[in-house]
């Protein structure tokens, strides 16, 4: 993993598999558009779900929009918020 | 024992470059390709190449054929004889020239005479409604929402039932924001809005035209294989059913998990989604019941293994 990286592995190892044209040797990047990388909108809905499970998270209305599945960088920060728990 | 189905997909955008990459290596596709041309009289994928839009006329076209000539490369593959055929929504079309209930060229003519008709009827009518796609809500959980619509005396209707966690909705475009705040509420994820709107019993009229204008001079010939009606779930085997297949799609909801169960009850154990297909091939009820070749145009470039 490079050292800009700010996701752990397991959120590497969920995105390079639910997104289906990533190769090996690509590099997912914090800005890699993955609409770029094949994710339609029926991959949005598997990403997510692959993301509630691994993670225990579920996904509020508020983070549940295309452009929270954008990037690496807005998916990872949407897992993260709904990581934390509740003040 | 192997039973196979074969299914052509309601229509999603095509990528240009992989289809006419196939097209280019598959001289059966190259085939189908000329002999399409020249019912539609201009090259379509020329045509497709330069017109706007997912949805234009080429791109119908240049899917429609795209989907026969998968479904053949998918049978050189595997040629044990598919046992029943389904096709819902726009899948309708290629079913019709697989099956053997229209010729090639008689199939091109009807899509481009639809396509026309279309075209000019939301031109005039309806334009202030949509088909909503959402995923992640139950018929059930969204059946509060419905009732509001209804008690605020907002039309609406059921379009298509993908799979029992992915719906779609006609309703005004006015009442679209709000419906799709609520679908979130709910734990659902709106996804995209269709513009002109599709499978509404409102739509009897653009029915009527399409028998009139577009059905009538053609004769639908008996399936070679029985065919699963993308709405009931029954079995059809005369040209006349396939007919009216076609019309239907105009007014009644495609109910996707209704031909699963078809298929189940016929034993089938493999599904081959021939097309640039994103959904059907993909919904859990699919893969959850069946083995599934999904034969778009990536798949059919792959090496062989």
């Amino acid at each position: 993993m490079s050292d800009n990286k700010i996701w752990d592995e397991h959120f590497e190892d969920i995105v390079r598999t639910m997104v289906p044209f990533f190769q090996p040797e690509d590099e997912l990047t914090p800005d890699t558009d993955l609409q770029n990388y094949g994710l339609d909108s029926f991959g949005v809905i598997e990403l997510l779900v692959a993301l509630e499970g691994g993670y225990g998270i579920h996904f509020c209305d508020e983070v549940m929009t295309r452009a929270t599945f954008a990037t690496p960088a807005t998916l990872w920060d949407a897992v993260t918020s709904l990581r934390e728990p509740a003040a | 024992m192997t039973n196979s189905a074969m299914v052509f997909p309601g229509m999603g955008p095509t990528d240009y470059g992989e289809l006419a990459k196939f097209v280019m290596i598959n001289p059966s596709a190259r085939a189908l390709f000329a002999e399409a041309d020249a019912a539609a009289g201009f090259r379509i994928l020329p045509a497709f190449r330069d017109a706007e839009g997912d949805y234009s006329l080429p791109a119908q076209l240049a899917f429609l054929v795209g989907s026969l000539a998968l479904a053949q490369w998918a049978d050189r593959q595997d040629p044990s004889p598919r046992l029943l055929a389904a096709g819902p929504s726009f899948g309708a079309k290629p079913l019709c020239a697989y099956v053997g209930s229209l010729s090639v060229a008689d199939t091109v003519a009807m899509t481009v005479g639809l396509a026309e008709l279309g075209e000019r009827y939301f031109a005039e009518h309806h334009q202030g409604l949509v088909t909503a796609s959402f995923a992640r809500v139950s018929k059930a959980s969204l059946q509060p929402l419905l009732d509001r619509l209804t008690a605020d005396g907002h039309w609406h209707e059921m379009a298509c039932y993908v799979d029992e966690e992915f719906l779609m909705l006609t309703l005004a475009e006015d009442n679209l924001a709000a419906f799709q705040a609520d679908i979130r509420s709910l734990g659902g994820f709106p996804l995209y809005a269709m513009r002109p709107p599709m499978h509404a019993s409102i739509f009897g009229d653009l029915r009527q035209a399409a028998l009139d204008d577009v059905l009538a001079p053609l004769t639908f010939t008996d399936p070679t294989i029985p065919v699963v009606h993308d709405s009931t779930g029954e079995i059809l085997r005369t040209g006349e059913q396939i007919r009216d297949l076609v019309l239907s799609t105009y007014t009644s909801p495609v109910r996707w998990p209704r031909v699963v169960e078809t298929l189940q009850q016929h034993d089938i154990t493999d599904v081959v989604v021939a097309g640039s297909d994103a959904l059907f091939s993909r919904v859990p009820c699919t893969v959850r019941n069946f083995t599934v070749l999904a034969a778009s145009p990536r798949r059919a470039l792959r090496p062989a293994a």
